[in-house]
């Protein structure tokens, strides 16, 4: 009877095509949402992933990682002593305001790394040498940074410009993944950060780590905290705390939450109710089919299977325009989207959510027709 | 009330007036079935007694509302009765389950309907197939089966045309085609003829009774059509739930 659920599916095509809307249009707007919603997620932790290290030392009371509680100087050596432990090295973070030669001022983040090893580097410079980090007054932009602060025709390799009044000079620019506030990032060596920045007690903002092979990441983290009374994450939990500090904090869960739940209930909704008129104006034609034989469990998958097989196709053209979207508009990282396999996983998990209670109304109906409806 | 045509009757078998013996296909036994609850509930068969025999072709006539469509239902087992015994084919359909009920229905019966019922999206072969892909029968042997079932009734070049391009006598006769097909030992038309024009009409029952009739197997017709009157072995009237007579129709009134 598959052979007829399906011909009766495809036999009227208008509904069929107006599940189909229905349901495309439902997936694509939870998958373009949930891509979006995402990939904003990612941005809201890429200062930490940027900088590609396994442990992160923070002050205890830390929140997120934007917002830096500085630490005592002295903790890059008491961590550096802490068993397990294979080397750690200072992090500079901080606001400031770059002054171009345009006279153009712009808020930047400013990011101190060790000048010996360079910990915390970007992995792929697009201009320059993020070596010559090491030389006098030289700085390194992230390529949003050059975007932000007025393109390539007035910030490049070579350009000057000013940060608390001194100077400096572009040696690099690095390829990074852009952060939520979007505020161009400037690098430079952990020694000339402090000089740029105004004097404080305190300026270290975090010491990045990592174990020794040998030593369980965990336990390490563990000895940390217990040697230094201050915060310690590997890179993910860090990433994560970021993550659920902005869910907590904004209105961004809340606002994609609705329009995803919007896409999921107009999804039932057009899903349900065609799906039920499709039954209803065939009711005759299924009270013909139990007249003839046909068990209500036999109806019941053939409405299950023509459910599920428009649900299927539906979830693939949505998730074909959802790309084509994210394809379109979020070239090269400027809009926020990410669409991962485990959104992909939970959209068909509310998809077929969506079809089994489409169905259901279909089949309570049927389980409750009378056969001898054909014979009125 | 019991109204039988002067035929004696037991067990299953019936002996007519000139001695021959007629099995019994279909038996009913104070039939009672209502409709609705409390104040509107409207009594529509009031214990009806009938038998109907193998090898003939029964009509059930009688005004509008007189219950010859649920009576037709209940022998059908599409419809569960209050009261009553019902024998059909040798089983207790009174002491079947739903489901056991169900089964029976679709290897023993065929059905016929006013409106034909067809599957608009299926072509002519394949709605013939239906009760054979009920039973299980595999897509491309019912099919088959479909299309040789057309030919029976006049329909080997239409086999693959949809319902909406044949007219309505050529879907009436996709619908015997239909209910023929499973070779059901009983046929149940409901107003066979009411959608189609006289001359249409007279020809289903033609085809009706020429294929539907057999010494194993017997047919049930409810009809408003005096027109089609001439193709039945005996008619049997209800009015107001009641079965006021049962008649045998004379052979040179038959076509």
């Amino acid at each position: 009877m598959n052979y007829v659920a399906l011909r009766m599916l495809f036999g009227d095509r208008a509904k069929y095509l107006m599940l189909l809307c229905g349901l495309t249009f439902a997936v694509m707007l939870i998958v373009q949402q949930g891509s979006i919603f995402w990939g904003l997620m990612i941005w809201s932790q890429s200062s930490i992933s940027n900088l590609n290290v396994p442990i992160w030392v923070t002050d205890p009371g830390i929140a997120q990682v934007d917002e830096v509680k500085p630490i005592a100087d002295t903790t890059v050596d008491r961590v550096r002593s802490i068993p397990g432990v294979e080397w750690a090295v200072p992090l500079y973070k901080g606001l400031l305001r770059a002054r171009l030669a345009n006279g153009e001022y712009h808020q930047i983040t400013l990011t101190g790394l060790d000048a010996a090893t360079l910990i915390g580097r970007p992995a792929e410079v697009l201009e320059g040498r993020f070596e010559d980090l090491r030389q006098p007054d030289a700085v390194a932009l992230d390529q949003w940074a050059v975007e932000r602060m007025g393109g390539p025709t007035v910030i490049t390799v070579g350009t000057v410009f000013e940060l608390n009044d001194k100077l400096a000079r572009v040696v690099a620019i690095a390829k990074t993944q852009k952060t939520f506030t979007n505020i161009p990032v400037v690098y430079t060596t952990y020694e000339r950060a402090l000089r740029y920045v105004p004097r404080e007690r305190r300026t270290l903002s975090y010491v990045l780590a990592k174990a020794k092979d040998s030593a369980p990441v965990d336990e390490v983290i563990q000895r940390i905290r217990d040697h230094t009374g201050l915060g310690a994450f590997t890179a993910d939990a860090f990433g994560w705390k970021t993550i659920g500090w902005v869910l907590k904090n904004t209105g961004i869960g809340i606002n994609f939450g609705t329009t995803i739940l919007l896409g999921f209930v107009v999804g039932m909704a057009i899903a349900g109710q065609t799906f039920y008129l499709f039954t209803v104006e065939n009711l005759r034609q299924f009270g013909a089919l139990k007249a003839m034989g046909a068990s209500t469990a036999t109806l019941a998958r053939m409405i299950l299977l023509q459910a599920f097989t428009v649900g299927v196709t539906g979830y693939g053209v949505g998730i074909g325009l959802a790309t084509v979207f994210g394809l379109l508009t979020a070239q090269e990282g400027q809009l926020p989207f990410l669409e991962t396999w485990p959104l992909l996983l939970l959209v068909f998990v509310a998809l077929l959510m969506i079809c089994t209670l489409s169905a259901l109304i279909s089949i309570i109906k049927l389980a409750r027709l009378e056969p001898a409806i054909v014979f009125r | 009330m019991t109204a039988m045509d002067g035929s004696s009757q037991s067990q299953g078998r019936t002996t007519e007036g000139n001695g021959a013996e007629q099995a019994i296909a279909v038996q009913v036994r104070g039939l009672v079935k209502s409709f609705g609850s409390g104040e509107t509930t409207v009594t529509v068969l009031k214990g009806i007694d009938l038998d109907v025999y193998f090898g003939e072709l029964l009509l059930l006539v009688g005004e509008s509302g007189g219950g010859k469509t649920t009576l037709l239902s209940a022998i059908a087992g599409i419809l569960d009765i209050d009261a009553g015994e019902l024998d059909v084919l040798g089983a207790s359909l009174t002491n079947m389950s739903p489901g056991t009920r169900t089964r029976f229905r679709g290897q023993t019966m065929g059905f016929i309907y006013q409106q034909f019922n067809l599957l608009p999206a299926l072509t002519a072969a394949e709605n013939v197939a239906i009760p054979l892909l009920i039973q299980g029968t595999r897509k491309k042997e019912a099919i088959s089966r479909g299309r040789l079932m057309l030919e029976r009734v006049g329909l080997g070049d239409r086999t693959e045309f949809l319902p909406r391009n044949l007219s309505g006598g050529q879907q009436q006769r996709v619908a015997i085609a239909r209910a023929l097909v499973n070779e059901p030992q009983l046929l149940v038309c409901d107003e066979p003829t009411a959608a189609l024009d006289g001359p249409n009409g007279q020809k289903i029952m033609e085809l009706i009774r020429d294929v539907g009739r057999a010494p194993d197997r017997c047919v049930i017709v409810v009809t408003h059509d005096s027109r089609i009157f001439q193709f039945g072995d005996r008619m049997a009237e209800l009015t107001d739930g009641r079965i006021v007579g049962i008649h045998p129709i004379q052979r040179e009134a038959t076509a």
